[in-house]
């Protein structure tokens, strides 16, 4: 039985001096055992929205709730959210603060009150299962931008968050980083940890998460399963998203009666190119 | 300085206990200050240059440009103690200048020699830690020495925005001169500004979101982080206080003679 995991409640937030809210009576509920997609244009509220989940921004109005208990913003309170609740975030050089990798790595660790025996320990292990061990000794400073997003993830795998969230975690990488980190995310909700993501890529969304949440003006314009969500033209015009391309292509090839009415929407390219060579 | 921070992460002394280089850089520092003798300053810059060439891998050239910096340096202030503007000559040399002399004596020359000897030497001593050591490693050596935490946490945040900062200034500078922004002097002047302006604004941005981000990973006040494991070796140390034990000895020598 899923059970609630995050939880928002008409939440408001605006930032000093903006006359527009960032967040604009939001609510949300986010289920335990779901991939979660947040998409919608630059400036929607995404980012704030995640900043407010692990208690770095403190809603104006409504509350946010993890697993049913409202979030605590006293010193111990907050520690004890950050521990469960971690944010990649989208600039690795707004996140990597050591010149050195390892210390970058062990720094949360260290933080939630491990020895250094300990968080050297957990550090190395998270470099050798992200396979960064080959530049774990080189400054930060001189890694290329997808190994700094390698090591941004790393520095929050190593606190082992219940909750992970990624601000748009492709976004500037190569096609070959954005592997390595979709790859990454597989493994991190494989291995149990909830994962939450921001992502304007349609098609990634589409094919991985299990909800999508549609934000735009701070708002929950629409969520849904990305099958309910991409259906819908008029929905995805107003955020300014395209549907998939599977999707787009499907629809044509089912009206234009090349594919038989009522398969189920496929998922991938090969899914579709299966029903096509069948 | 950026150069000096790519070769300490090559060298092959980097992962040699930094506290020993520390002492040792800094042990042979003070013997070339107090001995101030021709004879140990050519010792140490012989036993830092090989040191840094031959034991960290720092190619010779790279050495040379790096030490010629303070030689230029050196020579120029060398130069105002040795010559002297007076109206009597000395004994090393004199140019008649009008009814005075450009002149300079011996023991001014020696003296002046033996002064740029022993600020190179002790040059020498710095180099020989700051090519062979990342500045992460001298932090942890620095917190070993109970400096408080609060100038050590500057330090780190300070480093690490160097190049941050770097970035942001070389990619506006690329960026300006793309659109002609470095056509004539004037123009230029006016990005440069420009530039400086914005690479303070945008790194006051940086500097927020870092913090935000420091706070997601529960920063509570206090920077903890793991220091680098390189255990100090026994035929390091000893090398180490035969080397300094000898160029002591040298240096007590001489002051007895004299």
């Amino acid at each position: 039985m899923p059970h609630t995991l995050l939880k928002a409640d008409d939440i408001c937030y605006t930032y000093d001096g903006d006359h527009t809210p960032a967040l604009d009576h939001l609510s949300l509920e986010i289920k335990s055992g779901r991939k979660i997609a947040c998409m919608g244009s630059n400036g929607s509220g995404k980012s704030t929205f995640f900043l407010c989940c692990n208690g770095i921004r403190r809603p104006d109005h409504g509350t946010l709730s993890y697993k049913g208990k409202p979030l605590d913003y006293s010193r111990k309170g907050l520690l004890d959210l950050r521990r469960k609740i971690g944010i990649v975030f989208q600039e690795p050089d707004h996140q990597i603060f050591c010149a050195d990798v390892q210390q970058d790595i062990s720094f949360g660790v260290l933080n939630l009150g491990y020895t250094e025996t300990e968080a050297r320990k957990k550090a190395a292990q998270v470099m050798e299962n992200l396979g960064i061990t080959p530049f774990a000794h080189k400054p930060t400073h001189a890694l290329s931008g997808g190994q700094k997003k390698q090591v941004a993830i790393a520095g929050i795998l190593a606190m082992e968050p219940e909750l992970i969230i990624l601000d748009e975690p492709a976004a500037s990488l190569d096609p070959l980083h954005t592997e390595i980190v979709h790859r990454l995310i597989d493994q991190m909700a494989d291995a149990g940890t909830a994962v939450m993501l921001s992502t304007h890529d349609v098609e990634y969304a589409y094919a991985w998460a299990d909800d999508i949440f549609l934000f735009h003006n701070g708002r929950i314009l629409a969520q849904g399963t990305p099958e309910e969500i991409f259906t819908q033209k008029p929905l995805l015009q107003t955020v300014n998203l395209n549907p998939p391309a599977v999707l787009s292509l499907f629809q044509r090839l089912t009206e234009e009666q090349v594919l038989p009415a009522g398969l189920p929407l496929p998922k991938t390219m090969d899914e579709l190119i299966g029903y096509l060579t069948r | 300085m950026i150069i000096i921070d790519k070769l300490c992460y090559q060298s092959k002394l980097r992962c040699v206990n930094a506290m020993e280089k520390f002492i040792f850089a800094m042990l042979t520092l003070i013997l070339c200050i107090v001995s101030r003798s021709f004879t140990v300053s050519v010792l140490v810059l012989f036993i830092t240059g090989i040191l840094t060439v031959r034991g960290g891998g720092i190619p010779v050239s790279r050495y040379i440009k790096a030490m010629l910096v303070p030689v230029v340096f050196l020579t120029l202030s060398t130069l105002a103690i040795i010559v002297n503007i007076t109206r009597t000559p000395l004994d090393a040399f004199a140019l008649p200048a009008g009814s005075y002399y450009i002149t300079g004596s011996c023991k001014g020359i020696t003296e002046g020699l033996r002064l740029m000897l022993t600020a190179l030497s002790s040059v020498s001593c710095l180099y020989f830690l700051s090519m062979n050591t990342p500045v992460t490693d001298i932090l942890e050596v620095l917190k070993r020495l109970h400096v408080p935490r609060i100038i050590l946490e500057l330090m780190l945040l300070t480093y690490r925005f160097i190049f941050l900062m770097l970035n942001l200034s070389s990619a506006i500078t690329t960026a300006q001169n793309a659109r002609l922004g470095n056509k004539d002097l004037k123009t230029s002047r006016t990005s440069f500004a420009r530039m400086a302006g914005s690479v303070l604004i945008l790194s006051l941005k940086q500097s927020n979101a870092l913090y935000d981000a420091m706070e997601a990973r529960c920063y509570d006040g206090v920077i903890r982080i793991l220091p680098a494991h390189h255990p100090a070796r026994r035929s390091e140390m000893i090398a180490i206080a035969v080397c300094d034990f000898l160029l002591a000895a040298i240096t007590i020598f001489i002051k007895i003679r004299r």
